[in-house]
Parts: C-alpha cells; sequence; structure tokens
C-alpha cells in the first residue's frame, strides 16, 4: 500500500491504517518527544497527543509537500502547546535518577547522556534549543512559536549551551 | 567548548534521534480513538434523534428515491457463481448490509481466489481488482441497471459499464476504490467473469462466462483517467435530504399598494414570519447538486396608516375592487390617513365622519404558500466548512390570503384579496454555509434572497416584494 492510501484510508478512520501509519512514524516521532519533553513519561504522553491530533487532523492533509514534515509539526506544536500552557512551572526537574539509571551499551552511552542533558534543561532552553539547533528554526520563528521576543530567544539559547556545557565538562571530568 | 562544537554534538548525535515507543503508547492511542468515536457519534444522534425518527416516517410514507435506489445496498447480498470453469470455483460473498461492512467480504474474496486466476464481473461498477503480490482478479460488478445491456455479460466493454452505471451505490463505490488502484497499475487478466443479478429476488447471481482479456485491458487503460474521476464522485453521498426552518422577512421595492391606489403613498412595513420545510438535494457533480423541497412560508406586511369606519349605508362606491370582503366587513370603509384628512375639508364627508368616528390603525395582508424551490447549489469551499452559492427559481401554491385591519389591540377581518395570484414564482440567489458533523450529517445556514415575480396580478404603483430568509438545516447524506 503507498502512503497516499495509507493516508487515505487513515482518513477514512480505518483503524488497521491507523496502526500501520503509527507503527511507520512513531519511531522518528518519539524521537523528537524524547528531546523537546523533560522525560519518557511526558513524551509518551507527547507523543499520544500528537498522534490524536494527526487523525482528528488528517483530513486537511492534500498531498501537497511531505507528510513527514507535517506530522513533524503536529509534534512540535503538541509538545510547545504543552510546555506553554505550564509556563509557571519553569522549573529545573530534578529528574537524574530516573534517566541516569536506565541500563545502555557503552557504544551508545554519550547519545543517551546527551538526551538526558537536553531533558533536564528548563523547559524554556529546551524548547529553544531544540527549534534552534536540532531543527534549524530562526530566533525570529521560535519567538513567534513560544509567544515571546527574539531577544529573549537568544538568551535562552545561550543559557541553554552554557548549562549543557557544564554537564558535558563535569562529565568528562568524571571520565578522566 | 566552542559553542558550534557543541550544537554539532547534540546535532550530529541527535537530529536523526529515533526511538520506538513501548507497545503501551499504542494502546492507549487505540483507547482514546475509540473513545472519541463514542463521544462524537453518540450525543450527536441522541439530539438528532426525533429528527431521525421523523425522517424514517416521510421515508416510509413518501419513499422519494423509489424503489430502484432504496434497494440497491440490499443487491449485492449473495454472489454466487453458477458456471465454473476448470479454473474457477465456487465463490459466497457474505451478505453485505452496511457501507463499511460492504468492503471486508470482497477483500475476503480476493484472499480466497488468490490462487486462482478468477476475475468477477459485478453490479455497479466494474472494478478490477488485483492483489499486491501479483495475483491477478477481476472484479466487475454489474447491476440490474445493466441488466438491458445483454451483450454487456458477453463483451464486457469497460467503458460501457463505466458510463451505464455511474448511477451509484455507496457500498460498491467504495469496494471499487479499494480494489481499483492497485488492480489498475499491474492487472493482467485472464479470465473473466460477469455476474448477472436476480433483479427479483434482489440477489446477485454470478454468471461466469470467459471474455477476452484484452478488450477488457485495453479498456482500462483507456478509462483510467475517467474512471478515477468517477469513483472520487461516487464516494460522495450524492443523495441528501433533511429539514430546514428559516425566519422570512417579506418586503417591498418601490412605492405602491397591490390593494388600492389610495394607498399608494402609505408607508409599508414588512413582516417576519417563519418558513419551514423539508429539502432535498442531489448531486450532480462533486461541486454542483440541485436540490427541490417543499416549504411552507408565510408573506406579510402592513400599509401603514389607515383610516377605517363602519358605515351604515354601505355602497360600492366605498369598496375596494382588489379586496373580497367578509361577509361581516361589508360595511367597512378604509382609507388612507391623508385621503381621509383630506376629505374631511370637504363639507359631504365632515357629516358623514362625525356620524361614526374612524379608527386609526393599520392594514394587514398576509399569504401563505407552499414554495417548491428548484434551485443549482455551487460549492466555492468543499471541506469540512463549506461555502456555497445558491441560485434558482421558486414555484408558490397560494393556500391562504387574508386582508385584516389592526387597531390598538383590535383585529378586524376584511376578507380576502383577489388580486393575488394562485401561482408564482419567485428567482432566488444566495449564499450558503455548512458544516460537516459526519460524512453523514451536516448543518446548514443560507441566507437566501427571494424576488417575488407575479405575486400580484394588478398592483397599484411599483410594489415589488421580495423576501430574505435565512434558512438552517440539517442534512442526512445518503
Amino acid at each position: 500500500m503507498s502512503l497516499e492510501e495509507l493516508i487515505d484510508n487513515c482518513k477514512k478512520g480505518q483503524r488497521k491504517s491507523q496502526e500501520e501509519l503509527y507503527r511507520k512514524y512513531s519511531g522518528i516521532l518519539f524521537g523528537m518527544c524524547l528531546k523537546y519533553s523533560r522525560n519518557k513519561t511526558e513524551a509518551e504522553d507527547n507523543l499520544h497527543d500528537s498522534f490524536m491530533t494527526i487523525f482528528d487532523k488528517i483530513g486537511q492533509f492534500n498531498h501537497k509537500g511531505s507528510f513527514e514534515g507535517w506530522i513533524k509539526r503536529i509534534t512540535v506544536n503538541t509538545v510547545l502547546q504543552k510546555y506553554r500552557k505550564e509556563r509557571h512551572l519553569d522549573v529545573v526537574t530534578e529528574n537524574y535518577g530516573e534517566v541516569m539509571d536506565v541500563e545502555v551499551k557503552e557504544s551508545d552511552i554519550s547519545l543517551s547522556r546527551l538526551l538526558a542533558y537536553i531533558q533536564e534543561l528548563p523547559n524554556k532552553y529546551r524548547l529553544t534549543f531544540n527549534l534552534y539547533v536540532m531543527d534549524g528554526h530562526s530566533h525570529k520563528e521560535i519567538s513567534e512559536m513560544l509567544g515571546t521576543s527574539t531577544g529573549t530567544s537568544k538568551s535562552n539559547l545561550a543559557r541553554a549551551r552554557m548549562i549543557l556545557k557544564e554537564k558535558i565538562e563535569k562529565e568528562n571530568i568524571n571520565i578522566a | 567548548m566552542e559553542k558550534n562544537n557543541l550544537d554539532n554534538l547534540f546535532k550530529d548525535n541527535l537530529k536523526n534521534f529515533n526511538e520506538v515507543p513501548e507497545e503501551g503508547v499504542w494502546k492507549k492511542i487505540e483507547a482514546s480513538l475509540d473513545k472519541n468515536k463514542k463521544n462524537r457519534v453518540v450525543p450527536i444522534w441522541w439530539q438528532l434523534g426525533g429528527v431521525a425518527a421523523l425522517l424514517a416516517i416521510l421515508f416510509y410514507v413518501v419513499n422519494p428515491f423509489g424503489s430502484n435506489e432504496g434497494n440497491e445496498t440490499i443487491i449485492i447480498t449473495d454472489i454466487q457463481n453458477t458456471k465454473t470453469d476448470n479454473e474457477n470455483d465456487m465463490k459466497e460473498i457474505s451478505p453485505i448490509s452496511e457501507e463499511k461492512e460492504g468492503v471486508q467480504p470482497v477483500e475476503v474474496t480476493s484472499n480466497s481466489t488468490e490462487k486462482s486466476k478468477t476475475s468477477l464481473a459485478k453490479s455497479t461498477q466494474k472494478t478490477i481488482s488485483k492483489d499486491n503480490k501479483d495475483q491477478q482478479q477481476g472484479l466487475v460488478a454489474s447491476n440490474d441497471n445493466i441488466k438491458t445491456k445483454k451483450e454487456l455479460s458477453n463483451r464486457l466493454q469497460m467503458a460501457e459499464i463505466q458510463n451505464d452505471t455511474i448511477s451509484n451505490q455507496q457500498a460498491i463505490a467504495e469496494v471499487s476504490t479499494l480494489n481499483e488502484k492497485s488492480s489498475l497499475k499491474n492487472s493482467q487478466i485472464e479470465n473473466q467473469n460477469s455476474l448477472e443479478i436476480d433483479e427479483e429476488n434482489a440477489v446477485g447471481q454470478v454468471d461466469k462466462t470467459n471474455g477476452t482479456k484484452k478488450s477488457i485491458y485495453d479498456a482500462i487503460a483507456e478509462q483510467n483517467q475517467d474512471e478515477k474521476e468517477v469513483i472520487i464522485e461516487k464516494n460522495q453521498n450524492r443523495w441528501a435530504m433533511g429539514p430546514s426552518v428559516a425566519p422570512v422577512y417579506f418586503d417591498a421595492q418601490g412605492q405602491g399598494s397591490p390593494i388600492h391606489s389610495n394607498f399608494a403613498t402609505n408607508s409599508k412595513s414588512g413582516s417576519l414570519n417563519l418558513s419551514y420545510g423539508l429539502q432535498v438535494s442531489y448531486g450532480v457533480s462533486k461541486k454542483l447538486s440541485i436540490r427541490t423541497g417543499v416549504h411552507k412560508v408565510d408573506f406579510g406586511y402592513d400599509t401603514n396608516d389607515v383610516v377605517f369606519s363602519s358605515s351604515l349605508q354601505a355602497s360600492t362606491s366605498d369598496l375596494i375592487d382588489n379586496i373580497s370582503y367578509s361577509q361581516a366587513s361589508r360595511n367597512l370603509v378604509v382609507e388612507s390617513k391623508s385621503r381621509s384628512q383630506a376629505a374631511t375639508n370637504d363639507v359631504a364627508f365632515s357629516e358623514f365622519n362625525a356620524a361614526s368616528p374612524a379608527l386609526e390603525g393599520r392594514m394587514v395582508q398576509q399569504m401563505g404558500y407552499l414554495e417548491v424551490p428548484l434551485e443549482l447549489n455551487y460549492a466555492l469551499i468543499d471541506k469540512k466548512f463549506g461555502v456555497n452559492v445558491i441560485g434558482g427559481v421558486s414555484s408558490l401554491f397560494l393556500i391562504d390570503n387574508s386582508v385584516s385591519l389592526e387597531s390598538g389591540g383590535l383585529v378586524t377581518e376584511m376578507g380576502s384579496a383577489n388580486n393575488v395570484n394562485n401561482v408564482n414564482f419567485s428567482t432566488n440567489v444566495g449564499l450558503g454555509f455548512n458544516y460537516d458533523f459526519s460524512s453523514k450529517i451536516q448543518l446548514n445556514l443560507e441566507p437566501v434572497f427571494k424576488y417575488q415575480l407575479n405575486t400580484f396580478s394588478e398592483t397599484a404603483g411599483r410594489f415589488r416584494p421580495y423576501s430574505i430568509g435565512v434558512y438552517s438545516g440539517i442534512n442526512f447524506k445518503f
């Protein structure tokens, strides 16, 4: 079944096709959610909400442009919406134990560590860092998405970099 | 560490970071999808339950679509091969009762016949199906519409079937869409059979006959493009029906009076009435639909500043020609206030006026019609929220006609106007806004301007009535 057919069947609400679509894209989107969320549990919640929106709005996708790009945008928006709502909770969450306890192979230690560092960043820093570094948005775009000014966006990015840098240096000392 | 190095470190490692979520996430999504489905469907049906029941009764009584349309979903209930050659097995397709379920049985057939090279010709439309694993099958649907074309069962000129069977049926349309695409890409049809449906029993009997594969294949190629368009149309619910209700404002342009020239200069005020009825529409194409219906509508307007009194010596000269007076109101004298004031200067009238004091008030003319519109509806925006342009004509049949006088809280019947045409027409222009609750239910809101062409057979002055109504209603598509 082509992607187009799969999408059309999802538009009709066919559960099998919805599942197939989920299997096809959940990996990519969960990866995104992990980067944009504070921890795995929240990432799963965000993935859930994103797919609900995708299935709800899929009727509006008209096969112009990339479907993957479309669902990624929905996912980012879902996450942003969530953390915009809880702006007042914008404090660093102490989640070291949970994330670090995950057993990993030596070869990808750095990757899961890096992910953990991002997740540990306060909301605004994490979202800004991801939008700027991972997804290549400009400060102007980010300020619009987060409802702040470009100046705030720039300073958020700088703070995010500083925190990440400190963590990496600390880690390097530990390893050494 | 340099900023860029830091960015790159994260970007290189995590940009395309991919992780498969745990199985539980899908389970939750599935549960939420189920919940949404229920939440969405149930309340609407509760709310619309009454309307649906009403419609069901109407369908039962009126049956506006005749047996031809209505029975089609049932026709395909059983499909059997009556003749088989050595390559074909007997196949039975389980009953199809609903649109959605309709898809399933055919898929089952596809699977069961995977290994045998079988083509089935089936009624409403032809569908050549072939599964992804290079199994060859043709599913061609033929229904009673085709019955008259006997040669089709032998030749199966796809083009003809296509054209002849454009009228359709939802279940088959869905089935065909499913099967069509894969089949057209790589089909090699070796055998083909046609199904003839026994109309009287409403049970389809599949009659397999050998045909030439080449003709089918060629025909498919030629029809490929047309077919896609036709299928899109078939997927729509062509018929829609539903109740509609509207506040209707009736007024007139220009000075004049349909009652008497005396009242030509009097101010008139329109009145607000209710229109309600049932409308039916049929989709000619994706964008264009034609519709009709029956609406009960009342029109009325007031002639202000009227003076009336009762005269003991009613003379024919005092009566207004355009009104057929009721027995009790024969000695009413009705005049325009301005004329009445002018008349008081006349010595002959002053006595008369003194004898019977006149009441000031307004003259109310009411007309009730059965309106049968014939309108075209063109979709400018055809999405969940749609915008349409509506244009057409209405025939109005007079069923109620009265003229009365109102003064203070008193109402006096005068009679009925005799210059109101029993049948008149209006030209209608409007905008339609609709919102799809589901693929079956649509909410409409339509402001429509209707210019009345010949409401009155004779009017004094230029009295051009029109009406503006904001029609709202629910359409059920099927």
